[in-house]
């Protein structure tokens, strides 16, 4: 059975995305100094039951000071995410009816879509359910957010009218913001238990998502070839997938690594994407340009 | 924030969300509905009359331009596509060619020809595979050249179903006789024309005779074939001769003196291609840019010192807008042609 102090600190904790050392580092300050406070206001003749009531009554309320231990803790996360969700929803509505106006087209999965995407970083924003692991979600839903602007960005461009260089521009800024926040979320946005481990982690974050991001902008040029040609994808070109299922595993692969200390190994094996975007472009390379052409 | 705050914004999310499905759902438009204008199908009669394909909210109809004021139209079945129409040559009728819409699901044409002073319209044939264009001979109005596809597939993974197998045929009206007089099976034929001096036709088609690999077939260039119906193994270029560019539609004048077709006009510009007319004289090997449009220009016809011809003025867009124009022989004096699209 926890004590009163025990579950209003608790509640304070749970609303900090840090790591468990840190907030268990918190987690005894505050109890430490309720206590304290508990205990001169026994001595000023409250009872035990009073006294632990106006301790916790001195210190705020539990949600209040959560949240700003949070913002203290990640400064800016909450006004980053706050811009893009509140852009996006603007964004989204004003392109689905320039969609609907100039094309006659209801674009409602991308709506819906978009709106979702958008609204659950405004919950993130909003810190409305604090106790969910914020990293991982956040990054899901700012990955998905991509898609969808990738998306949203062919939407702008596809409208037959001038304002559709405006509704690009916003796209594309919301896209790139997007990615910058992945960035920022994972490797800024998250503290680890020892200060080697952090530098190691953080480069390999830094090193799969930018390999990540030019396989699925690689992946997703071929995928727009041959979708340009043909109606579906045929099961013999199913192999474009491999670039993007070989770099999953990798990354996976290379957090298990580090765990176990094996350093040159995960860094080692951080280079295969790499290594198959290089092989790519060579090809694209000599695809446009023969060989013979580019030595003549 | 407090919860009332909260929960107000996200209702509030969800009610415009919610709003906007109900408007996108009332004022959506099918891809059938956004289909509406002139089509790239058009022939002109000898005494002037204009017959031209055009989309109403996708519904394909031929309409008839005698005069001004006289103008008539002839429906077809909304699940019917028209792929080619072409007067007799003394203008009196008019004959068409429907397939289904969906040609996957059945390959299969209809040739019917409609009188053209009382719109009474006479099935003359059907067969099975698809007759993409048609032309009279000028010699003789009881003859209807077709050029017909046996296939409509993707030849390759990566590309989307297109007739193939193009051979030429004809039909005898009265004898309702057909002949067939290639044997290619070409990847692709157009532009059918049929000589008014001489007992052969002229196409445009792959010149992919001596290619034998696949990056040859890939570097063949469509050239303008001469085919004697005699002899239809004779074949020979009339166009220029090794043009490292493609020649797409067009037209032989009736002397056979010059030809009118259409190419890229900037082919190493490395920006969208912009497809213009050219003429090339055989007699001196010149070849001259007719028009300077910068759309996409194509299917020149010939009719009383004049050439016709359509205008994209939407080329490369989601949906194209095409404009019938004409000009002198020589390329001056361009005008639109006035058609009554709201008919």
């Amino acid at each position: 059975m926890k004590s009163p102090f025990e579950k209003f600190v608790l509640k304070i904790v749970s609303q900090i995305d840090g790591t468990d050392e840190e907030k268990a580092d918190i987690y005894e300050e505050i109890l430490i100094h309720l206590e304290l406070t508990c205990n001169k206001f026994i001595e000023e003749g409250f009872t035990k039951t009073e006294a632990e009531q106006l301790a916790m009554e001195s210190f705020g309320d539990s949600t209040t000071i959560g949240n700003e231990m949070q913002e203290s803790m990640f400064p800016l996360r909450k006004l980053f995410l706050l811009l893009l969700s509140v852009l996006s929803i603007f964004y989204s509505i004003f392109v689905y009816l320039a969609q609907l106006i100039s094309e006659g087209d209801a674009e409602i999965t991308w709506l819906v879509s978009s709106i979702t995407t958008s609204s659950v970083l405004l919950l993130f924003a909003l810190q409305v359910f604090p106790s969910i692991d914020r990293k991982r979600w956040i990054n899901t839903t700012l990955i998905c957010h991509v898609f969808v602007y990738l998306l949203g960005v062919l939407l702008a461009d596809s409208i037959s009218h001038t304002i559709s260089i405006f509704l690009s521009f916003i796209a594309i800024s919301i896209l790139l913001f997007t990615i910058f926040l992945i960035y920022r979320t994972t490797i800024i946005d998250y503290h680890y238990h020892s200060s080697t481990f952090a530098k190691h982690v953080k480069w390999l974050h830094f090193l799969n998502i930018s390999a990540g991001i030019a396989v699925t902008a690689l992946t997703l040029f071929f995928l727009w070839a041959i979708l340009l040609f043909a109606e579906s994808i045929p099961p013999s070109l199913l192999w474009i997938f491999i670039p993007i299922t070989v770099w999953l595993l990798a990354y996976f692969i290379q957090f298990r690594f580090i765990k176990k200390n094996k350093n040159k190994a995960a860094f080692g094996l951080a280079i295969i994407p790499f290594l198959i975007l290089i092989i790519a472009l060579l090809f694209l390379i000599w695809s446009v340009f023969p060989i013979g052409v580019l030595f003549s | 924030m407090n919860k009332m705050k909260i929960t107000l914004i996200f209702t509030a999310i969800a009610t415009i969300t919610v709003c906007l499905v109900v408007v996108g759902l009332m004022f959506n438009k099918t891809e059938e509905e956004k289909m509406n204008g002139l089509t790239e199908i058009y022939d002109i009669a000898p005494n002037g009359t204009i017959a031209y394909v055009m989309y109403d909210k996708g519904q394909q109809e031929i309409v008839i331009k005698k005069e001004e004021n006289d103008i008539s139209t002839v429906s077809i079945h909304e699940e019917k596509f028209i792929n080619d129409i072409a007067f007799s040559p003394d203008g009196s009728t008019l004959a068409y060619s429907l397939s289904q819409k969906d040609v996957e699901a059945e390959l299969l044409s209809t040739i019917n020809v409609v009188e053209v002073a009382t719109l009474e319209e006479t099935n003359l044939f059907q067969k099975t595979g698809l007759i993409t264009e048609l032309a009279f001979d000028p010699k003789e109005g009881n003859q209807l050249f077709y050029i017909k596809a046996d296939t409509f597939e993707n030849y390759s993974p990566i590309a989307r179903a297109n007739p193939h197998d193009f051979d030429i045929f004809s039909y005898l009206i009265s004898e309702e006789e057909h002949t067939q007089y290639t044997n290619l099976k070409k990847y692709s034929m157009d532009s059918l024309q049929v000589s008014s001096s001489d007992d052969a036709v002229y196409i445009q088609m792959p010149d992919d005779e001596a290619s034998e690999s696949a990056e040859e077939i890939f570097d063949t260039k469509s050239r303008i074939f001469k085919i004697p119906l005699d002899d239809p193994e004779a074949v020979s270029v009339v166009s220029v001769p090794n043009k490292e560019i493609d020649i797409y539609d067009f037209v032989i004048l009736s002397d056979e003196e010059k030809i009118i077709y259409q190419s890229v006009s900037n082919p190493n510009s490395g920006g969208t291609f912009e497809y213009e007319l050219f003429e090339y004289d055989p007699n001196t090997n010149e070849e001259t840019q007719l028009t300077n449009i910068q759309e996409y220009t194509s299917r020149p016809v010939i009719n009383d010192d004049f050439i016709y011809f359509i205008v994209d003025k939407q080329f490369a867009q989601k949906y194209s807008d095409y404009h019938l124009y004409r000009m002198d022989l020589d390329g001056e004096n361009m005008t639109e042609v006035e058609l009554s699209l709201d008919e």
